[in-house]
């Protein structure tokens, strides 16, 4: 599924339908299937690094309360707005 | 609310939905706030020499209280910590270690520093941060061995903190830096340059990886590139590359090509260039950019000779680049 959503994101990209700044959702079109695409898309606009990962977040709680991670909060973070608000 | 957060620490800039961690892998998005996963949770903790980070204009001969956590920002094919730098949290064990008991331990080992090292400090960045504050307040230095991607405010803030610092420039290709190790080349060069005019001690280390960054030009272009933005007398280090991670059937890199690029990199202009991870014999000595005397001889780790006399060549008392005991930094 989502190489399907990357390979349309890449069509509208070649056609010219998605401007270059693609990556910041503030910026794209109003299209709903763009940002669909876009959504889809996300975790794959640095292909070439590591990618974005899913937790199970009941086992994360579980290594938390052992001690083995931390919920430290953390600096250097913006929220982000969801696109479709 | 989405509750989603965009992490603006370094370069990627992960955008993180309600339980999606980072690249790095340490920084996870818990009901729209962003939690470090390694604060105080070292899994690495050694009292190494300066010389091993490796810095050879900084205080030589002291000991270094060395921590890392688990992550990096980067995924290099060639890395020589792999199994702690591209380990999730969860996959290796931790000491607890909050950034009191680093400072209180780096005492008690009689180090006169603590390095933010072997991984990627950068990721741990709250952690380094609190330590390298109160380590200074307790009279240590700070030391960061780093791969150097990261953003320039949250770099800034870090600087202010850190004495001297062993950058990693991987090679002055942005598509290797893409390809092998999963970022990109500027960002890489402004933290050289930034922390360079924040004041902190700088040596940079390419590590050369036969076949992939060996070629000729492409060295003599980063010897050029440091002396143009950071000048002669930055130290570099070429290291030497052994099989490594996802890198097994490659070779490790000829002395003869380590030797090579140290000789160009000399005559290109640069006052200390040496080879590492491997036995060379010029490779490790500090000779005086003036009149050419040895300065500082080195095997391994240790060293046999330092004729540097309050930051000055003992024979003809032209001042050394560097920070040395007993004087401030030239
Ligand atoms: S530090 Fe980690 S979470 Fe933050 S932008 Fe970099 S890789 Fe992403």
């Amino acid at each position: 599924m989502k190489a399907l959503a990357l390979f349309l994101l890449m069509f509208l990209v070649l056609t010219g339908a998605v401007s270059e700044e693609f990556q910041s959702e503030q910026d794209s079109t109003d299209s709903g299937l763009f940002q669909f695409l876009v959504r889809m898309a996300r975790t794959e606009i640095r292909p070439w690094a590591k990618p974005i990962e899913n937790v199970d977040m009941e086992w994360m709680l579980e290594l938390f309360e052992s001690g083995i991670i931390t919920f430290h909060t953390a600096d250097w973070y913006v929220e982000k707005d969801d696109p479709d608000e | 609310m989405s509750n989603r957060v965009q992490c603006v620490l370094c370069p990627h800039l992960c955008t993180l939905a309600p339980g999606e961690r980072g690249r790095c892998s340490v920084r996870l998005n818990v009901d729209g706030e962003l939690v470090s996963l390694v604060y105080g949770r070292p899994v690495a903790v050694h009292v190494d020499p300066v010389e091993k980070k490796p810095l050879f204009h900084f205080l030589p001969g002291i000991d270094v209280f060395s921590i890392a956590t688990a992550g990096c920002n980067l995924r290099c094919e060639f890395c020589q910590n792999w199994e702690i730098s591209q380990a999730a949290p969860e996959d290796v064990t931790p000491y607890d270690l909050p950034p009191e008991a680093v400072v209180e331990q780096a005492i008690a080992y009689n180090c006169e520093a603590v390095a933010y090292t072997y991984t990627e400090p950068v990721v741990y960045f709250e952690y380094t941060r609190d330590t390298a504050k109160l380590a200074k307040e307790a009279g240590l230095k700070n030391i960061l061995v780093t791969a150097g991607y990261i953003n320039q405010g949250p770099l800034t803030e870090l600087a202010e903190y850190i004495d001297a610092a062993n950058i990693d420039l991987k090679s002055m290709s942005d598509s290797y830096y893409r390809n092998v190790c999963g970022g990109t080349l500027q960002p890489v060069l402004d933290t050289i340059t930034t922390l360079k005019e924040l004041g902190t001690w700088v040596e940079v280390t390419n590590l050369i990886v036969p076949t992939l960054n060996d070629d000729s030009g492409e060295l003599d272009e980063l010897a050029r590139w440091i002396l143009e933005n950071t000048g002669a007398d930055t130290p570099l280090h070429f290291s030497r590359f052994f099989p490594m991670y996802r890198l097994i059937d490659l070779a490790p890199t000829p002395v003869s090509t380590l030797q090579s690029a140290r000789e160009r990199a000399l005559e290109i202009g640069l006052h200390h260039v040496y080879v590492g991870n491997a036995v060379t014999e010029e490779g490790m000595i500090t000779t005086c950019p003036e009149c050419n005397e040895v300065l500082i001889n080195r095997q391994g780790y240790i060293i046999t000779e330092n004729n540097i006399e309050n930051g000055k060549c003992g024979k003809c008392s032209t001042p050394v680049a560097g920070v040395w005991h007993g004087m401030e930094e030239q």
